[in-house]
């Protein structure tokens, strides 16, 4: 294929993915089973499917900015500031659309169909995903991010490099819980320990030993998705949980690991420190949904909501994709949320929410999520997507709404 | 000094460098108008723009290539990046951006670069020429 004969697209393609593959010893490229795409810019897009009808494997499509949104108006942004880089991200969108990339317009995918099984090779934007995918899936990929996961898709390829490689997937850091109730931890426990976790694992694959097989999903979730944000970890097994840890040992391959890490109440206090940074306890925004909200976190949030009334002046933003939304409103639980004074946005990235295009401004963002809380203390990308950095509450679901209804925040 | 290494994104460029003590995002750790280090990093307020940047590894979001291709657009971005061990934001930010690139140097470029020196990144003979800040002076 490198010779053209596909097209001018899948050979620029290709070249792409041999000089990445190269930079990591790559011997070879292999068959891609998914891939998950954050829209490149426009102008390398077009260039990458010249003579390309579709692509040549399950593809979806990130979140994206809200300002990409049809909730511009609802969320007090300001209508009229989509910029330049705004508009080519619907340009490319549509592109994608039209090689047959599902509109998922999510960072969890795997809630409408791009679910992947042990074994399986993909090629995913979205650290999240990629982390729960090689996690708790036991599926192979890497950060992948820019143009990857296109050159991907419409190659069916993707080189053979890290944690796709089974001698890069055993674990290196083994994790330990100390004076920790491990059947109490909320969402907002599980995240701090994933941020602290991220920080000193970096790029090594972790294993977490102690934690209970009945853990539901979201909270694997919430404590999976910082890792890469703090740090770069794309694995962690979960002993007794996860498709590679049947057992501590085999999560390490038999092999000693470079690092234990003890966790005790001490380390959880430390990181929800480093995530909460405010200087009035009077919240003004409340934005949950980073990753995206599944099914039975909008149904327990429209339990907790009912019969209560979001606080005059706050705004309580919560984000998931279409699937998740569209079953909700069938049920019920989107009416409960809407009329206690809560909004329910989706194609829409919240750790990047462009608080500086808000009409009336806002300042201090609650949330339950470790990842966005992080981000939103750092003004995102900064001025040119709308970033700002804002004061931040940190804590769980339970107190987020709590905050949302009384308007004020109150620590756990 | 000159310094051998693996190369992540031929090329070569000269400048000069700024050493990040922590592992870098191109997602939130520095102002893409500006080029600016955020406030919550220990650079802060340190300039990446046209620095050979030199740190341990990546972090964070995936969206950091794409940043990286924005920074590139607004000439706010680094001249070229030197890693301990690069991961694959990182590598891909170089490769489809074309900043050289180069990592696993044969001496450690955190303890032998300070921000300051003169860089000359020769990614495509694997090679790392370091000028101390020091004996630039002298030279002045």
């Amino acid at each position: 294929m490198l010779g053209g004969e596909s097209g001018p697209g899948v050979q620029k393609a290709l070249s792409f993915l041999v000089e990445y593959g190269e930079a990591f010893d790559a011997q070879r490229l292999i068959r891609v089973d998914s891939a998950h795409i954050l829209p490149d810019p426009v102008h390398m897009l077009a260039e990458l499917t010249e003579g390309v009808k579709s692509v040549r494997t399950l593809a979806t499509i990130h979140s994206l900015s809200p300002l990409t949104s049809p909730w511009v108006g609802d969320l007090g942004l300001k209508e009229d500031t989509a910029s330049p880089v705004i508009e080519d991200t619907m340009k490319a969108v549509k592109i994608y659309k039209g090689l047959g990339c599902f509109m998922t317009l999510s960072c969890a995918p795997y809630v409408m169909g791009n679910a992947l099984k042990k074994g399986h090779v993909f090629s995913w934007a979205g650290s999240s995903g990629i982390i729960i995918n090689n996690s708790l899936f036991g599926a192979r990929g890497n950060r992948d991010s820019g143009i990857a996961m296109t050159c991907s898709a419409i190659t069916g390829l993707t080189p053979e490099l890290g944690r796709i490689r089974s001698e890069e997937r055993y674990a290196d850091v083994v994790v330990r819980f100390q004076k920790v109730d491990v059947e109490q931890l909320s969402d907002a426990d599980m995240g701090a320990i994933g941020y602290h976790i991220g920080a000193m694992a970096q790029t090594k694959n972790v294993v977490i030993d102690g934690l209970p097989s009945t853990v539901p999903f979201e909270k694997l979730k919430y404590l999976l998705s910082p890792m890469p944000v703090s740090g770069a970890v794309s694995l962690c097994h979960l002993t007794g949980i996860t498709p590679e840890a049947p057992t501590l040992e085999a999560a390490l391959g038999n092999r000693r690991p470079e690092m234990t890490l003890t966790l005790s109440p001490f380390e959880m206090r430390d990181a929800v420190s480093k995530l909460s940074h405010y200087t009035s306890s009077e919240v003004e925004v409340v934005a949950m949904g980073c990753p995206h909200l599944t099914m039975r976190e909008i149904r327990d949030i429209a339990y907790m909501l009912e019969g209560r009334r979001v606080a005059d002046g706050v705004r309580l933003i919560l984000a998931t994709n279409e699937g998740v939304s569209s079953l909700c409103r069938r049920m019920g639980y989107n009416d409960i949320i809407e009329k206690a004074g809560g909004l329910i946005i989706t194609d829409s990235c919240i750790a990047v929410f462009p608080f500086a295009h808000m009409k009336e401004p806002v300042a201090r963002v609650a949330t339950n999520s470790a990842r966005c809380a992080h981000y939103l203390l750092r003004g995102g990308a900064g001025e040119v997507a709308g970033g700002k950095v804002m004061d931040t509450y940190y804590g769980s679901t339970r107190q987020c709404l709590d905050a949302a209804v009384t308007g004020t925040w109150e620590d756990a | 000094m000159n310094i051998t290494g693996h190369t992540i994104k031929e090329g070569c460029v000269e400048g000069e460098a700024l050493v990040l003590t922590m592992p870098f995002s191109f997602l939130g750790d520095f102002d893409l108008t500006t080029g600016r280090v955020n406030d919550l990093h220990d650079q802060a307020g340190a300039i990446i723009s046209d620095k050979i940047l030199v740190f341990s590894s990546g972090r964070g979001s995936t969206t950091g290539a794409l940043i990286g291709f924005y920074a590139c657009l607004f000439q706010t971005g680094p001249k070229g990046m030197i890693c301990q061990e690069a991961e694959p934001v990182i590598a891909i930010n170089a490769v489809m951006n074309d900043i050289p690139t180069m990592d696993r140097l044969e001496i450690d470029p955190m303890e032998i670069i300070e921000t300051g020196d003169w860089i000359r990144l020769d990614a495509t003979r694997r090679v790392v020429r370091v000028e101390k800040q020091i004996a630039l002076r002298k030279a002045v």
